[in-house]
């Protein structure tokens, strides 16, 4: 149960390995076949190295300024940002989790999968008009458009950086041991090697590099899964009622893996699950940056519309097809299983070890080398949101008070990826064999309950202030990381207490109310002169909102 | 822009109006979505059992499996249908308000 517990946390992370983390250390290699390294994986690998790597330096000849850096110059075509975005959302565990947990559970994931596409849904309702009309890159550009530019800074760089970080560690921590399983690498060296790309990736070739690597291996996993989920389908004559009927006959849990309820137990975990997901991920800030990689609004709903429609291919197929014709496939293969009867690797390996069953050893090597792709890219962007806090928001925006030129932003920007990355790593190997699921549970709570309030209130409510904004928010902040703290993860199954504080796995439910209340609350008692100029910048910030900055020009003139 | 125009436009009764044209369409789009993904996630959590029903003879094809199908297409078609509807929008009433307003100004 404990287990099972962790696997469903890690699976909050959509780019995690944390999943694999909780399962795959210590299973061994599984990879090779015969105890090496698996040839073909490492060979596919290393061209897709040596691709991203040209296309790194590539984009460096390309990149002149901070808005090529930071936004690709707004040259990404809106299908190709529509491929981006998709990879953002569809990486390692939503390949590797969903399916795993569906091999495990049932049709109950698809939880995990309609979350992600309702998120990217209100994205596209809600924030993708206002913020490229108002021309911002990040959150806190957009809070500190109307509030007190060092406060808002300064705290919205603070969030940004606690979500890439904990984020980082998962990933790490999780290709680590996902590398050591699929190419009997060592724990270390994988890290390192991780963190190395990442750096090169990001450093030299900035969001140009960024996106084009998260465009290669998103077209990579389309293309691996349709071959997996057609090798499935062909193993059940292309029968969709077979499949479902034999995989009904051999899991344990029989007809009800078709059923809704075998995942969470308690009702409020559910609802309060689903709103950690939608809301956290429109706040997360390795999101909102691939919007202004576009050159207009029109591009930008187009490549968020495109995005849907992979992904939603994507989570049909591994929910409703991979995952459920794993269970039989996987089963008539006692050698994939251990003497406890657990699958090799654990349930998040159900995919990869389903594609050698279907394929052989090359389409093995093909999706393990998708799935390094996967974390590489993921760590790519969350490297660049978490850089870019640094330079454009604490550097320029707190210490230097706005006055920093665009080199001398990028030129920070480059040294913190290089620490960003030794960080990385370091907490990478600290952390290795822990679980750090929990982190991921923190990363979605902070997002849902001080990020996105403050997203919001600042571009929809004239009476936010800047203290209020502050004052709630790290309200928001703190209630979310101390009511996970005292949930059941950390309070019982890692620091061993007898009975959770807070009952629940998940407090979103409860945190992103308090966050929006504070925030309303706080802004709504600030009698300060500051407050008055805050709602007064508000008009302004309106105005560019609806009507962008070529019909606000159109006024003036 | 001087800043009495900004309030001067902002309390235009006709831009007043345009604007709240614009909001709709976000709005009941975002409304919709959120009434449809969590309405379903109240029936998982609270009454897994409706989602049980069968159909057909198999007994395989429950409920659950074809609202989640369906739900996961909807929300794209709703993406689609924004998507469409925005391209139509070309911020022509803001442009002939802008218009009108600098004639006005102008007189």
């Amino acid at each position: 149960m404990i287990l099972f517990r962790c696997l469903l946390l890690s699976l909050l992370v959509f780019p995690s390995g944390a999943v694999i983390a909780a399962g795959a250390v210590g299973s061994g290699d599984m990879a090779g076949g015969d105890g090496g390294m698996n040839v073909i994986a490492a060979g596919i690998f290393v061209v897709f190295i040596v691709a991203t790597l040209f296309v790194t330096w590539w984009a460096a000849t390309q990149t002149r300024n901070a808005k090529d850096f930071y936004a690709a110059g707004g040259r990404i075509s809106g299908f190709q940002n529509g491929l981006a975005i998709a990879g953002d959302f569809m990486s390692a565990a939503t390949f590797l989790g969903i399916s795993g947990l569906v091999f495990a559970r049932g049709i109950d994931a698809v939880i995990y999968s309609l979350s992600a596409l309702v998120g990217l849904c209100l994205l596209l309702f809600m924030v993708v008009e206002p913020f490229r009309n108002l021309g911002r890159y990040t959150l806190s550009d957009i809070a500190s458009y109307r509030l007190n530019k060092r406060l808002i800074r300064g705290f919205a760089s603070i969030t940004s950086l606690a979500v890439v970080i904990m984020y980082l560690i998962t990933q790490m921590v999780g290709a680590g041991a996902l590398i050591q399983v699929l190419f009997g690498l060592p724990y270390e060296s994988a890290v390192i090697i991780i963190g190395g790309l990442m750096v090169t990736y990001v450093a030299v070739g900035g969001m140009m590099a960024t996106t084009w690597v998260q465009i290669i291996k998103a077209v990579l996993m389309l293309l691996g899964v349709t071959v997996l989920a057609f090798g499935t389908l062909h193993y059940f004559d292309f029968s969709v009622i077979g499949m479902y009927k034999e995989a009904v006959a051999t899991h344990d849990l029989g007809e009800r893996i078709l059923e809704a309820g075998t995942l969470l137990q308690d009702p409020v975990s559910s609802v309060s699950l689903a709103i950690a997901l939608v809301f956290g991920f429109i706040g997360l800030p390795h999101i909102l940056m691939r919007l202004f990689t576009v050159p207009d609004v029109r591009q930008a709903y187009r490549s968020v519309f495109f995005s849907s429609c992979f992904m939603a291919y994507v989570f049909i197929l591994i929910t409703f097809v991979i995952g459920v014709g794993a269970i039989t496939i996987l089963n008539q293969h006692p050698e994939l299983f251990e003497p406890s009867g657990r699958l090799i690797g654990g349930n998040n390996m159900a995919a990869v070890h389903l594609s050698q069953v279907i394929a052989g050893d090359v389409f093995l090597g093909f999706i393990s080398a998708i799935v390094f792709a996967t974390i590489l890219a993921v760590v790519a962007g969350l490297t660049l949101a978490g850089a870019s806090a640094i330079s454009h928001d604490f550097y320029a925006g707190v210490i230097r008070h706005g006055k920093a030129t665009e080199h001398e932003e990028v030129r920070i920007t480059r040294i913190a990826t290089i620490a960003l990355g030794i960080v990385a790593i370091g907490l990478g190997i600290l952390f290795e064999g822990q679980n750090v699921a929990y982190l991921v549970s923190m990363v979605f709570a902070i997002s849902a309950s001080a990020n996105f309030p403050l997203l919001v209130l600042s571009v929809y409510w004239r009476g936010l202030t800047s203290r209020g904004a502050v004052i709630g928010g790290s309200i928001g902040l703190f209630s979310a990381v101390s009511l996970i703290i005292l949930g059941p993860t950390i309070w019982v199954e890692i620091l061993g207490n007898e009975k959770a504080i807070f009952p629940y796995q998940y407090p979103a439910l409860f945190t992103m109310p308090l966050g929006f209340i504070s925030i309303i609350l706080f802004s709504k008692l600030d009698r300060s002169s500051m407050a008055v100029t805050d709602r007064e910048t508000f008009d302004e910030l309106y105005l560019d909102m609806y009507l962008g900055q070529s019909v606000k020009e159109k006024v003036a003139g | 822009m001087h800043y009495e125009n900004i309030h001067q436009l902002l309390e235009d009764e006709r831009f007043r109006k345009v604007i709240r044209k614009k909001q709709r369409l976000p709005l009941l789009f975002s409304l919709a979505a959120i009434f449809l993904f969590f309405g379903f996630v109240l029936v998982i959590a609270f009454a897994p059992g409706l989602l049980a029903v069968e159909f057909g003879e198999d007994g395989v094809i429950k409920l659950y499996l074809i609202l989640s199908v369906l739900l996961i297409i909807l929300i794209c078609v709703l993406m689609n249908l924004f998507v469409t509807l925005k391209a139509r929008d070309n911020h022509d009433d803001i442009h002939e308000l802008i218009g009108i307003l600098r004639e006005e100004n102008e007189r």
